[in-house]
């Protein structure tokens, strides 16, 4: 038999519209398995029992009186960037220190909306800047196919308890391949929806011309159903899409695949990428050529500037949204000489190496004498990366690539050279740069690791990339590790 | 090409806000030489005449909202997760001698 935490969030959702379960039941079987495994795991950073278990019995009394939401009753991991009022909300980091939030990120807001439960905050690197998990103030995410491997980053806590069966689904966000990394190396799926789609109020700032949260969860139609209960217009962020939510869970299957226009980029099939991971992408699209898909080769040029591009805007835009950790307001204080070497010894104690890192190098760009040679020359090279997708999609209605170059690496492999970890994110920065939705659905598995197929679409085509993503996993039959 | 030595790493931790140590400038140098360079690609790619770009947002797709007070004062709550807070204030370090 099936036990309940095996069940999809669409599954669980019907079974407690139709009272065949409650949502206490639900929450209760998710947190037992969260307890079961999280010190193996560490995919939950706080757990929010007490809310949980209250949020599941308004949810109950809710259904028993006829009023069941969209996904009431269904248990959630949230990543812990998401601000949640009255929770530990830390961003993993040692500088957010006991910071409890006095207000709640749209998000999340929209999501409890819909009927959902908060079990607790994901881990994730910190400040959302890391590819494996590692950066955590609280010590890594590990990989629940292969305990030795990160569960890549920065969801890595989210994409882990996911896979691991331990919530339904859980929120994300994605900046550089946030979502879609992790989401590859865990074998589920994960969408950056298209920029402005997802509110950013609430959600702590790392650069905000590139953030954007999104859904991971077992199946594109779960991933499709979070994302219809997560996003929408919200005039608290300015960059927020004024445009009305769409149904995304519906008429997944109703993709005409005779016709779809796929583009292959040539540069993506680059030294680097693992040939078995190539390969399972190229297996994924003969079989939408033989259901009548045109497959066309095309070219983005500027892809081997992505990365450059991504880590002189990302630290430039972190550099400025960090300043505001000055230790007066909240979080973490370390009381120095005067006002200066407060600040100095705050921010020294507070953030980890890699945010340190990343904020220098974000100020270096911005320093006068490099801020044209860097920042500017950099912003005009990514119009040119997005220039390149434009003119892709004249001739493509979706672009198919590998969501990263290997499957899930060991712990402390990459962790010595910022630069060769920097490289994980090759495949997912340039949608990220241009603001476009793509999803990573699993593809098969490489030595027994799974990796992932991204699917790359029109700006605020999400259904479609969601339509396709569907009929990818349909055809696929890749299967998640059952639980043990 | 730019080069980053201890020097440079001093004047970016003390724009940064942050104290290094002698033993993390050597590793400061060191690293951050090795992004920089990584990022120095962008330099060679040619960009005559294109513009640079702020947002993926094209220009005046973004809504506004009225200016108008959308919180009730919660000065209690937001100075109960300060540090240091006393009779109303926020308390912060002598700024002014």
């Amino acid at each position: 038999m099936t036990s309940l935490i095996e069940l999809s969030l669409k599954e669980v959702a019907d079974k407690l519209k139709n009272r065949e379960v409650t949502a206490t039941e639900v929450t209760k079987a998710c947190l037992e398995r969260i307890k079961d495994r999280n010190e193996q795991i560490n995919a939950y950073v706080h757990l929010t029992e007490d809310k949980a278990l209250d949020m599941a019995s308004q949810c109950d009394k809710r259904i028993k009186e006829g009023n069941a939401r969209l996904i009431g009753g269904v248990p959630l991991g949230i990543k812990d960037i998401f601000c949640t009022k009255g929770d530990l909300t830390t961003v993993c980091s040692h500088i957010l220190d006991g910071f409890r939030p006095p207000y709640e990120s749209t998000v999340t807001e929209n999501l409890w909306k819909s009927g959902a439960v908060m079990l607790g905050k994901t881990n994730m690197d910190e400040f959302a800047m890391g590819s494996s998990n590692e950066t955590s103030y609280y010590g890594p995410a590990r990989n629940p196919w292969n305990l030795d491997c990160v569960p890549g980053g920065s969801s890595g806590g989210s994409a882990a308890a996911v896979a691991d069966y331990q919530c339904f689904g859980a929120t994300g966000t994605d900046t550089g391949g946030s979502i879609r990394q992790p989401a590859a190396f865990n074998g589920i799926v994960g969408m950056k929806p298209t920029y402005g789609r997802c509110s950013r109020y609430g959600v702590i700032a790392f650069a905000s011309s590139l953030d954007q949260a999104g859904p991971m969860a077992r199946t594109v139609e779960d991933t499709a159903l979070m994302l219809r209960c997560m996003s929408g217009y919200d005039p608290m962020d300015s960059t927020s899409a004024d445009l009305a939510i769409e149904a995304y869970d519906e008429g997944l299957a109703d993709l005409d695949l005779k016709g779809l226009k796929i583009g292959l980029p040539k540069e993506y099939f680059m030294e680097g990428l693992d040939p078995q991971i190539a390969d399972l992408v190229k297996q994924a699209v003969k079989r939408f050529e033989e259901q009548g898909a045109e497959v066309k080769e095309v070219s983005l040029p500027h892809t081997d500037a992505a990365v450059a591009t991504y880590y002189v805007v990302a630290p430039a835009e972190a550099a400025a949204n960090l300043s505001r950790y000055d230790g007066m307001r909240y979080g973490l204080r370390v009381e120095g000489e005067n006002l200066m070497d407060t600040y100095e010894r705050t921010r020294s104690e507070g953030f980890g190496w890699e945010v340190k890192r990343r904020i220098m190098i974000g100020n270096y760009v911005l320093s006068s004498g490099y801020y044209d040679a860097y920042y500017t020359k950099a912003q005009k090279v990514r119009s040119l990366i997005s220039q390149d997708f434009k003119n892709a999609f004249e001739d493509v209605d979706v672009i198919f690539a590998p969501t990263t170059p290997t499957t899930a690496f060991k712990l402390g492999e990459n962790s010595d050279d910022p630069v060769q970890m920097y490289m994980n994110d090759v495949f997912t920065l340039p949608a990220s740069l241009a603001g476009l939705p793509a999803i990573s659905v699993p593809a098969g598995l490489v030595e027994g690791m799974p990796a992932g197929l991204q699917i790359i679409g029109k700006a605020f085509e999400d259904k479609k990339v969601l339509q396709v993503a569907y009929a990818h996993e349909q055809m696929c039959g890749f299967e998640l590790k059952k639980p043990e | 090409m730019s080069i980053i030595d201890t020097k440079t790493v001093e004047k970016l931790a003390k724009l940064s806000r942050l104290k290094v140590t002698e033993e993390e400038k050597t590793i400061l140098v060191h690293e951050l030489t090795k992004v920089m360079d990584m990022a120095a690609k962008v330099q060679s790619v040619n960009t005559d005449a294109v513009q640079p770009m702020t947002s993926v947002i094209e220009n005046a797709q973004t809504p506004e909202r009225d200016d108008a007070v959308s919180e009730e004062n919660r000065r209690e709550e937001y100075l109960a997760i300060a540090p240091k807070a006393e009779m109303g204030f926020y308390v912060v370090p002598r700024s002014v001698e």
